[in-house]
């Protein structure tokens, strides 16, 4: 697994470093990579998205199938009500053609058993009954067609036949022995005047006609029976007659009718017992569990012809049963959900590859720079934002890599060492240095706070200390300026002011930090940063030249430092090796910003110091004193580089008079000519720098670096 | 097993009488035999071939009237037993009631009109039919019973066994008209001349796909039941 190392400094930021300490330690927040978090991330929206869909359509699966259960159970309800009322009508309708025969009739009034228990046969065959009875017109019993040895009991106490020896034909349910239901009618047998008897036909509600109505409408039916006690035993069952509904049965006791005695009911005079009926309730929704299916239900009356509840009918459904097809097509879902995870999850695998492989690759470049090796290739070439971040990363490890070159020329070259061990003695430079009015001496205090512990330098604007500050605990360097200028004229004094505000403002490490300008015992000085390393045009005069890699570490530097230099409006003027110091970590730092107009404007070419050596990087622009622009400051670097891969200038001359003669006339060697390790690219680049006519110039030091970037590549 | 007893005697005495009454009058007789088929509709199957009745015509003028045979038809369990009865002229047909309720037998048919009354177990009662013809014989109580006493004007006579095999003997030889019958099949005529040595494999065939059960009328000429219903 690849660590994600984002956290990690791209480009060391410490100026002291060559090598970034414990760089290659991974601080890591988990140990997944982003390809993994990616990926992850988008199948757990995957998840989410397909596990909601489940969860919400399983739910309204459930609230449909609940309502369809309860559709279903009114359904069912409505169609045995239906069943039960056209069975009775058809057993009324059978009783009374039979009832009408005048054989029949006038066995009837025989009143002999044999006869009517032969009819009652006939009767039971020809109205499609269960059994029938035949009572005389008293309401005795004459004959039961399934009982031969019935005796002659008075049955008109009963509605149901009472009803029919009145003239009307009556219907209720009925009870037979502890746990049979069966539908009855009652009709009057007419004889010559008056009624002759009563034809009573019973139908049983048995377990067939449970089924037929469980084929009707998909819903299991219980028919029970109220046995004297009220307690509900079974009658009949599509659900067989196992122990569970038997103790459903009993769980659900049914409230005997507390009404009163509804009207009797009387086919053909209106039903209004049936409406009564639906009073019929139960404490609770009905549940019933077998096997692993639970039903729900709810249950219906059967009443007597004179209004008593006998029994009734439970219609049972399961959810179960209604969530079937849907249970069916959630489970395709699934599978389909499952398949479509197994797509979406190798696509956003791929595709979190995809967008990692050049994350990867830069993250694996930073990693070994962070080690201190600068020799990844990127090979990154996308257009998006990776794009960008790969060419930044490329031209990281290119500055990197020049940057170690200058590093690794400087430390074989010796240069640099030498230059901390052994700094010239104040003596022996001052001497050669143009003697100044005021001079220090290492070992004094000076402005009162400022301890001069070394002399640096003498140059053209006066002579540099390397001093410790004590006021703050810092070594800095203190550069006394010529005061002859200043007190003859107070207006530079003031132009010298407003440069080094100016130049103060300018914070990059490639630039010497400006600190402080002052006046102490006369002496106009101004104290910076302490830079720990060789002058350019001592590490050319020493080497001879610098290699392309080193020279182009120099030439991105110098440009870094103009371009914040000229975005702030300052113009150095005065670019030279002198005024370029090289550390030993190939970190180089501009000098002197601000400084360039101490003199010259008032001395001009003529001016006593001013030699060849310092005309030579000046553009023929700014010595001819036209309006200077930032390009001047190109042509100075242009002629830095030059020297610094040649080991010359463009022009030599041995005079400033010559030197500007051959500036007008001559055309310098291209670097190339004098060095043909120098690419063609960057010796052009360079010719135009250094061009007399600036508009052939790169505009600015951001296109210079550019250029110089590409000439490389 | 009493029923079947009686039915028996009642077959051999209707086939010996004119036997022997032939075989006194003329010196040669021929047995006449064969094979009774009725055409069904597909898918079913003949069991009532013994209800076939087959009885041979003497062309010309009969010999008179042969004699008549005293048969029973019983009824037992809302059931003609049996069905179907052949007996020539002026013979008394007695349906004894062998169940346990009354029955009412009677016949609505023109020459043969008759009605027994209600008589219940153990007795019997008779009638004597003079015309030849198909008579349908129905109870009163019960629809669903009916039987047919065929009366023939011919000694020559027989019913068809359960496989619709027949033989009738003691024929003299000459002309006559077949005739077959049978309650569904119809009737099937055609001349047959009896040679000497009689015939022997005869085939005849009765159609049966037309046939259309009619629910008959009580002996008031009325339904049995008032109103004419739709079940199932
Ligand atoms: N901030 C500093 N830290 C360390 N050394 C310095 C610093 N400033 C100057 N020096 C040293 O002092 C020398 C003298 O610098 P100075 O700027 O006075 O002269 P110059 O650069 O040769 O000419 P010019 O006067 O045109 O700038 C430099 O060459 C350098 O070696
Ligand atoms: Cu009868
Ligand atoms: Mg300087």
């Amino acid at each position: 697994m690849i660590a994600i190392s984002g956290t990690q400094p791209a480009v060391p930021q410490r100026t002291g470093a060559t090598n970034l300490p414990a760089a290659s330690e991974t601080p890591s927040h988990s140990n997944l990579s982003l390809a993994w978090k990616i990926f992850l991330a988008s199948a757990a929206v995957i998840f989410t998205v397909l596990g909601g869909t489940l969860l919400l359509t399983t739910l309204s699966a459930r609230r449909t199938a609940d309502q369809g259960v309860a559709r279903g159970l009114d359904q069912t309800r409505r169609l045995v009500t239906v069943l039960l009322e056209g069975r009775e009508r058809e057993l009324a309708s059978g009783a009374l053609v039979f009832a009408q025969g005048p054989a029949f009739r006038a066995l009837v009034i025989d009143k002999r058993p044999e006869d009517l228990l032969d009819q009652g046969m006939e009767a039971v065959q020809q109205i499609g009954a269960s059994w029938v009875q035949i009572t005389d017109a008293e309401g005795v019993r004459l004959a039961k067609s399934d009982e031969p040895t019935a005796s002659q009991d008075t049955l008109a106490g009963s509605v149901l036949i009472g009803s029919a020896l009145e003239g009307k034909v009556a219907a209720g349910a009925g009870i037979a022995g502890d746990s049979a239901i069966f539908q009855a009618v009652a009709v009057p047998i007419p004889g010559v005047t008056q009624v002759a008897g009563v034809l009573m036909a019973a139908l049983l509600i048995d377990s067939a006609l449970a089924v037929s109505i469980k084929e009707a409408t998909a819903s299991n039916i219980i028919f029970f029976v109220l046995d004297r006690d009220g307690k509900p035993r079974l009658a009949a069952s599509t659900l067989g007659r196992g122990p569970a509904i038997a103790e459903f049965l009993a769980r659900h006791e049914v409230a005997k009718s507390t009404e009163p005695t509804a009207p009797t009911k009387v086919l053909g005079t209106g039903d209004t017992a049936r409406s009564s009926a639906t009073g019929f309730a139960t404490r609770s929704p009905m549940k019933l569990s077998l096997g692993d299916t639970s039903y729900v239900g709810n249950a219906q009356p059967l009443r007597s012809a004179g209004g008593d509840i006998l029994g009734g009918v439970i219609a049972l459904r399961s959810r179960d049963l209604e969530m079937a097809p849907f249970v069916e097509f959630r489970r395709r879902i699934f599978i389909a959900a499952v398949l479509g995870m197994a797509l979406a999850s190798a696509l956003s695998y791929l595709l979190a590859h995809r967008i990692t492989r050049p994350i990867i690759t830069l993250v694996d470049a930073t990693q070994r720079v962070a080690d201190g090796d600068y020799s990844a290739e990127v090979t990154v070439r996308t257009r998006d934002e990776i794009g960008t971040l790969a060419s930044a990363v490329r031209t990281m490890l290119m500055a990197l890599r020049e940057k170690q070159a200058l590093v690794d020329f400087l430390s074989t070259s010796g240069v640099a060492t030498e230059r901390t061990n052994n700094p010239p003695t104040p003596r022996a430079r001052l001497s050669s240095a143009t003697p100044s009015s005021s001079e220090l001496l290492p070992g004094i205090m000076f402005a009162g706070r400022y301890e001069i512990t070394d002399l640096l330098g003498a140059g053209g604007a006066g002579v540099v200390y390397k001093a410790f500050d004590q006021e703050l605990g810092e070594v800095i360097a203190i550069k006394t300026l010529r005061t002859e200028t200043m007190s003859e004229d107070p207006a530079a004094l003031e132009r010298l002011k407003s440069e080094i505000r100016l130049a103060r403002r300018i914070s990059h490490r490639n630039v010497v930090r400006t600190h402080d300008f002052g006046e102490a015992e006369g002496v106009y000085f101004l104290t910076m940063e302490f830079v720990a390393g060789t002058p350019l045009d001592q590490l050319i005069a020493r080497t001879g030249r610098i290699p392309v890699a080193g020279t182009l570490s120099i030439a991105t530097q110098i440009c870094r430092a103009l371009e914040v230099a000229h975005e702030q409006g300052i113009i150095h003027r005065d670019i030279k090796p002198q005024n370029l110091m090289v550390q030993p970590d190939g970190v180089l730092k501009v000098m002197d910003f601000g400084l360039a107009r101490l003199e010259r404007r008032t001395e001009g070419l003529t001016r006593v110091g001013m030699v060849v050596g310092t005309l030579a990087y000046m553009s023929p622009e700014q010595l001819l004193d036209e309006n200077v622009d930032a390009r001047a400051d190109l042509y100075a670097a242009g002629v830095v580089l030059y020297e610094c891969l040649t080991g010359r200038r463009p022009l030599e001359a041995d005079s400033p008079a010559v030197f500007i003669g051959k500036l007008l006339a001559d055309t310098p060697p291209s670097p190339r000519e004098l060095n043909g390790e120098v690419p063609a690219a960057l010796s052009d680049l360079i010719m135009r720098t250094i061009a007399g006519d600036r508009n052939l110039r790169p505009g600015s030091a951001a296109e210079l670096r550019k250029q110089l970037t590409r000439s490389e590549a | 097993m009493l029923f079947t007893l009686t039915w028996r005697g009642a077959v051999g005495t209707a086939v010996a009488l004119p036997w022997l009454f032939a075989a006194w009058f003329t010196p040669s007789r021929a047995n006449v035999g064969g094979r009774i088929t009725i055409l069904e509709r597909p898918g079913a199957k003949t069991t009532d071939l013994a209800n076939a009745v087959v009885y041979l015509e003497p062309a010309g003028l009969g010999r008179g009237n042969p004699a008549p045979t005293p048969v029973e038809i019983v009824m037992q369990s809302r059931q003609f037993i049996p069905r179907v009865r052949v007996v020539t002229a002026g013979s008394t047909v007695l349906f004894p009631n062998q169940d346990p309720f009354r029955h009412n037998v009677f016949s609505n048919t023109g020459p043969a009109m008759f009605d027994l009354g209600l008589y219940g177990r153990g007795d019997s009662k008779g009638a004597t039919l003079r015309k030849a013809g198909a008579f349908p014989i129905f109870c009163n109580i019960h629809a669903r019973m009916s039987a047919f006493v065929l009366v023939v004007p011919t000694p020559f006579f027989t019913q068809a066994n359960a496989d619709g095999r027949f033989t009738i003997s003691g024929v003299p030889p000459g002309s006559y008209t077949l005739r077959v019958w049978h309650d569904r099949g119809g009737e099937h005529t055609r001349p047959l001349n009896v040679p000497s040595d009689g015939v022997t494999e005869l085939e005849a065939s009765l159609d049966a796909r037309g046939y259309k059960s009619v629910q008959h009328k009580n002996k008031f000429g009325q339904p049995y039941s008032p109103a004419g219903r739709d079940r199932y």
